[in-house]
């Protein structure tokens, strides 16, 4: 029983003050417990209007089969807490043969 | 040329299923959802026995009968745009729409130049029709606007009663000496909109809207909003059906300006489409449209009476045809008569195109309340009849009692009591969902009628469908894409006909339809959008087919403001007739100006590399960044 070695890419945009750089935070949560994260990376600075997007590759080939949550927290490092987060549910299937 | 999506490569059975979602069948349990009833709204021109308009008809001399069945009218006024005279007793009140409406008491008059059928001689002529009538009939409440019709829908002006402005966009419009006309063309500022006040600028006496000054203001922004969206609704068009562009371009602007109460009319100039089998059923969709939105359409066989050698004949009996007369075909045979010295093969291959294509015009014309202009070298009188229709006509509501917006037709009869006179109005009209769009659409009809056949609790699921509703900030809004994923495997094969001798090997399509339908919480429909996706595979492929998994959005954007929403999506595989429907809750946060916000996380199988030529027209996606694109067309299994 193993997980299928693919690629997840977690999509999303991020509105804030202009011209900023923001840093995200990725956690991967399983039955309640956060199994994996990410240390701290900055986000692409955002445009003029504040905006920004990002779309990191994540292998799943080290995730065990379930129900999985990625949770994604935006930081503000100049105050140094989040300010903005949303999840999404993903599952990891064993591979078939 | 249809769109199709070959899909050629085998896929494997996913191993990761994204945000997966219950089944179809697992729906959340909602109250039942009643459509709100919907006001019809028509247009009806009363004339005597000479033809002159009767203006003193009352309320209780009309009646209204939609599918055989008497209809309650709400309200029923004349309607004179430029106001009453002065001492006239009060009139009635008409529909509320049109009472409240900063258009009231302008006319609205969309001259379309069908440029992919006018020869040259056709042009000029319809030039000079055209420059006849804003000279000498052209009046301050008179809003005309000036499109062509080509590969695509150009703007050469927007709704104007300057007749400088209008002359110089028929001239562009009509322009024979074989220039290109583009957007350069044209001047940037026609596209706004104008309504002049002074003598000097319209050549006529000053305006005087029923609406009051005010209103003008109004008027003028919303329709330089309407014209900046033309373009932007033809492409959505394109890309959700295939038609010829002629069809398409008279959608767009009915579905633009059906936000326009009251009658508004179309002049179209041109020498026709043939309706076949391919047609037919978008054809529809613009007689139900135009009707559903008080379009009425003005045909000029522009071709007139030409003979090959253009040599103009008349011919007895010719002239403009009211709608009520029928669609009595001119007799064309002219052409094939003339070409006699060794093209009348060709003569009569032609002459039988054509027929079709002037059986089309008139169509056009007779079901929606308007006139044929055909059988004449006189192309004036296009302009002459519909600026009469314009100056005084019925504004009639009712309550529709069949209140199913299931997408089927509703014939409509307005009878008058009164002897002698003649009533022309509406065939009837398709019974849409609205949601600020009454366009039905050629593949549309079965998807609605699958979704007003049910209600949430006992929705069919013949489909196995994965959806998934993100959301991206847009202002103080959000911009909701849905996600839709089926698996080629459910949906069923079309074999296309060969051509004897097609070198091009066997092929089969597919299709899949979809409609979304979002109401707020007081359950008024705030929205809705819908798409056809062809796909077509060669015949050997067809195993690989079955085994894609589809990924698929709607092109038309759903903007709404935060709140509390339900959508019910329905996808419809008319060759198969099977079909899902889904109904979903939906809460978008409230947004506050300034504060940090997060769009929904889309996870993706991969980001796909957008090709160059594709970049513009996915400006504004919000699934694009950095000349990529999440969430596209790809293996992956979004749900």
């Amino acid at each position: 029983m193993k997980a299928r070695n693919e690629n997840l890419v977690v999509y999303f945009r991020f509105y804030g003050a202009p011209s900023t750089a923001y840093q995200v935070k990725m956690e991967f949560v399983k039955d309640g417990k956060v199994v994996n994260a990410s240390q701290p990376t900055a986000l692409p600075q955002t445009d003029a209007t504040g905006v920004t997007a990002f779309a990191p590759t994540i292998p799943v080939a080290g995730l065990e089969p379930g129900a999985y949550v990625v949770r994604v927290v935006v930081i503000d490092p100049a105050a140094g807490k989040p300010v903005a987060d949303g999840s999404a549910n993903f599952r990891v299937e064993r591979e078939r043969e | 040329m249809k769109r199709f999506n070959t899909l050629l490569a085998a896929v494997a059975t996913f191993a990761v299923t994204l945000g997966s979602l219950p089944a179809v069948s697992a729906q959340d349990k909602e109250d039942e959802i009643r459509l709100s009833t919907a006001e019809v709204l028509l247009d009806v021109i009363v004339t005597d026995g000479k033809g002159n308009p009767v203006t003193d008809l009352r309320a209780d001399e009309v009646q209204v009968v939609e599918a055989g069945v008497p209809q309650d009218v709400t309200s029923f006024a004349l309607v004179k745009p430029g106001g009453s005279e002065p001492g006239a007793p009060s009139a009635p009140k008409g529909p509320a729409s049109i009472e409240l409406s900063p258009f009231r008491g302008f006319n609205f008059l969309i001259l379309v130049v069908d440029r992919t059928t006018l020869d040259q001689f056709d042009l000029k002529e319809t030039s000079s029709a055209a420059v006849k009538f804003i000279n000498e009939k052209l009046g301050p409440n008179d809003l005309m606007a000036v499109f062509v019709a080509g590969s695509r829908l150009l703007m050469v002006q927007n709704f104007t009663n300057s007749k400088s402005k209008l002359l110089n966009a028929v001239s562009i419009a009509t322009d024979s000496s074989g220039n290109v006309i583009s957007l350069s063309t044209t001047d940037r500022s026609a596209t706004r909109a104008d309504i002049s006040f002074d003598q000097a600028a319209t050549g006529n006496v000053a305006v005087n809207p029923g609406a009051g000054g005010a209103a003008v203001g109004e008027a003028i922004s919303s329709l330089d909003a309407f014209g900046a969206d033309v373009n932007r609704t033809f492409d959505n068009l394109v890309d959700q059906f295939s038609a010829i562009a002629l069809v398409q371009s008279l959608l767009a602007l009915m579905k633009v300006y059906s936000r326009i109460p009251g009658r508004k009319a179309v002049l179209l100039y041109s020498e026709g489409f043939a309706v076949n089998s391919t047609v037919q059923g978008t054809f529809d969709a613009v007689l139900g449209t135009a009707n559903r939105n008080n379009f009425s359409f003005y045909t000029v066989d522009a071709a007139g009476l030409r003979s090959v050698g253009q040599t103009r004949l008349e011919a007895p009996g010719a002239g403009s045809a009211p709608a009520g007369a029928g669609p009595t075909l001119a007799n064309r045979g002219d052409r094939s008569v003339v070409d006699s010295s060794g093209n009348s093969a060709i003569g009569r291959a032609e002459n039988s195109v054509r027929s079709g294509g002037n059986a089309a015009l008139s169509r056009l014309a007779v079901e929606t309340g308007g006139v044929a202009v055909r059988n004449t070298n006189d192309l004036g009188k296009g302009f002459q009849t519909v600026s009469n229709d314009l100056r005084s006509y019925y504004a009639l509501a009712y309550a529709a009692k069949n209140t199913a917006t299931d997408g089927k037709f509703r014939p409509v009869e307005v009878k008058v009591s009164r002897k002698g006179v003649d009533v022309r109005t509406r065939k009837g009209y398709f019974a849409t969902p609205g949601g600020g769009d009454d366009v039905l659409l050629p593949f549309e009809q079965p998807v609605l009628e699958l979704l007003a056949a049910t209600q949430p609790g006992s929705r069919p699921a013949e489909l196995p469908v994965m959806l998934r509703t993100e959301r991206f900030r847009n202002g103080q809004a959000w911009t909701v894409p849905i996600v839709m994923h089926v698996p080629g495997s459910a949906l069923a094969p079309h074999e296309r006909e060969v051509e004897k001798g097609a070198k091009t090997p066997p092929q089969v399509d597919f299709e899949l339809d979809a409609i979304a339908i979002v109401r707020d919480s007081k359950n008024n429909i705030v929205a809705k959008v819908s798409r056809s996706f062809p796909y077509r595979s060669d015949k050997d492929k067809v195993e690989e087919f079955r085994q894609l998994e589809l990924l698929n959005t709607f092109s038309q954007p759903i903007i709404l403001p935060p709140g509390a929403y339900k959508i019910s999506i329905a996808l419809y595989d008319p060759n198969g007739r099977k079909g899902t429907v889904v109904d979903r809750s939906m809460v978008l946060p409230p947004l506050v100006a300034g504060a940090p916000t997060i769009s929904s996380i889309v996870l993706s199988r991969d980001v796909g590399s957008i090709p160059v030529g594709e970049r513009e027209r996915l400006a504004g996606d919000p699934f694009v960044f950095e000349e990529r694109r999440a969430s596209c067309r790809t293996r992956s299994a979004s749900g």
